[in-house]
């Protein structure tokens, strides 16, 4: 794992300049789709950066490290990959140093009855399968080595029940624990999901944590979310709630070479907590992380 | 596990496309919900693709418009530009002809063909040649149908004016300061007529030059 960075914050073009200091972060996670569109070029689709945007979020991001929180690689895809995202992480390799890369375990994209790659609409967990672990666990190892960074995989959310599993993978704990042994990759552990399912699913979070070997965790998240229908969603809309707090507690407790921790929040929200109350939220990572990281203290 | 990755995926594929093959109860509450959390982002998207264009609708109209989109298979483009390109489209078949809200569209469409065409383009050395000239690539010309400023303050929360004749012409292309300017009235009459060669020479050159006329490769 690399070395410990801090506390971080994704790149809202919206929020002033201020926020993105050193004094109240370690570093940003960009995601990069955001910053991008699609474009057909010499009939082959490709993910074009929307130049000023693009230059704005790099002068924004310039004076601290920068890590990549991809969104539409799609790695649990059977029939393959989202290839313009690789193409897409290829430049951005030569063009913005970052420290590891990181994507979600899930697909997003399948094949219709003609055969034609199709969205979903909404990102769909893996069934805890041998056959998802190694297709995955391949595809993982493969962009390791590419970037040359260490790479990540986060836990999704889901609402989906009773996925078909294999018994010796289990859930979902089993399938990430069993895709970053088979390749070395490592996990984001995104709290914020753990509580979801936990909540929707009945189990208890702190057993789940319990079970996950946070050696391999690279990256924290943690977010807000509301209830819907009698859900708990993932909805990243405001602050982090008070058993989340918690979870991030025991986890740098048990683990805290951890290399980040990430505040998220979507875009149209962040008026609603307002740059004071997200510089409120980082604090509060920023606290918990200092209680378990005294050397990046003393050497501040 | 019964069946491969591929068969389950392809087989949720489907269900939500409306055939009967979810490999998961399809009756479960986690199931459903996941089906309302997905018709939200579809919605979502939509909603971001067209905002200038939703703005101007009554709401209801606007929910409508939306869930006509997504029931016919709108909102699942990974890109906001994708999802834009084509929500405009399916809009401009379906909003009243003439309303503020089809020539916001139009503009909407006009300035992303506009964008689009930025990088690739370059301004000719020589602007005039011989032959006709025609609409460039990437260009468009929009007519509003009040004064465009008051149009472009009603998205702003202001007072949508009566929807009077076309008589505000706007174009759009690549090589625009800002990618649009008022047309005159001898630029949108040669836009009428285009392909056309016997235009002013001076007029061609600087319409050339702007990226709204081209002359075929």
């Amino acid at each position: 794992m690399p070395e410990p960075l801090g506390v971080g914050f994704g790149c809202h073009l919206s929020l002033p300049d201020a926020l993105y200091t050193p004094d109240l972060l370690d570093f940003v996670e960009v995601t990069p789709e955001v910053f991008h569109h699609e474009e057909n070029v010499q009939g082959c689709i490709q993910l074009v950066p929307d130049r000023k945007r693009f230059d704005v979020a790099r002068r924004r991001c310039e004076s601290l490290p920068v890590t990549m929180h991809g969104v539409s690689l799609s790695i649990g895809s059977a029939h393959g990959m989202y290839e313009p995202c690789l193409m897409m992480m290829d430049r951005l390799q030569g063009e913005w140093q970052f420290h590891w890369y990181s994507e979600h375990l899930h697909f997003q994209i399948t094949l219709d009855a003609n055969g034609a790659a199709t969205n979903t609409g909404i990102p769909f967990p893996l069934p805890p399968t041998e056959e998802a672990a190694a297709l995955v666990a391949g595809r993982a190892a493969f962009i390791q080595r590419r970037y040359g960074v260490p790479f990540l995989l986060e836990n999704p959310v889901y609402y989906l029940p009773d996925l078909p599993a294999d018994p010796e993978i289990g859930d979902e704990f089993g399938l990430m624990e069993r895709i970053t042994a088979l390749c070395g990759c490592g996990q984001l552990l995104d709290l914020h999901n753990l509580y979801c399912n936990a909540i929707n699913f009945g189990f208890d979070p702190i057993r789940a944590l319990n079970r996950i070997p946070l050696g391999r965790v690279g990256e924290v998240h943690v977010a807000g979310g509301s209830w819907r229908d009698g859900f708990y969603m993932d909805a990243h809309d405001g602050l982090v709630p008070e058993p989340v707090w918690d979870l991030l507690e025991r986890t740098l407790y048990r683990a805290p070479r951890i290399p980040g921790v990430v505040f998220e929040i979507l875009d149209e929200y962040l008026e609603r907590l307002g740059p004071d109350g997200i510089a409120r939220q980082l604090e509060r990572a920023r606290t918990i992380w200092r209680r378990y990281h005294p050397v990046t203290e003393a050497a501040a | 596990m019964t069946g491969s990755l591929a068969a389950f995926q392809s087989r949720l594929g489907r269900a939500l496309m409306g055939e009967d093959t979810s490999p998961i109860d399809p009756r479960s509450a986690g199931f459903r919900f996941t089906m309302t959390v997905r018709r939200s982002w579809c919605e979502g998207r939509a909603m971001m693709a067209a905002r200038p264009v939703l703005a101007l609708m009554p709401d209801v109209e606007k929910r409508r418009l939306v869930s006509d989109y997504v029931d016919q298979g709108g909102g699942l483009a990974l890109f906001l530009a994708a999802e834009s390109e084509a929500f405009l489209a399916f809009l401009a078949r379906r909003l009243p002809d003439p309303s503020h809200a089809l020539t916001i569209c139009r503009m909407s469409q006009a300035l992303a063909r506009a964008g689009a065409g930025v990088s690739m383009f370059v301004p000719p050395r020589q602007p005039l040649r011989t032959g006709p000239v025609g609409r460039g690539r990437h260009a468009a010309l929009v007519w509003f149908h009040a004064d465009p400023g008051a149009v472009m303050m009603a998205l702003r929360g202001g007072k949508l004016p009566p929807v009077g004749p076309p008589d505000h012409a706007v174009l759009f292309a690549p090589g625009l300061p800002n990618l649009f300017r008022t047309a005159t009235k001898a630029e949108a009459a040669l836009w009428a007529e285009l392909p056309a060669a016997n235009a002013p020479p001076a007029l061609i050159a600087r319409l050339v030059m702007e990226g709204v006329l081209a002359y075929p490769d």
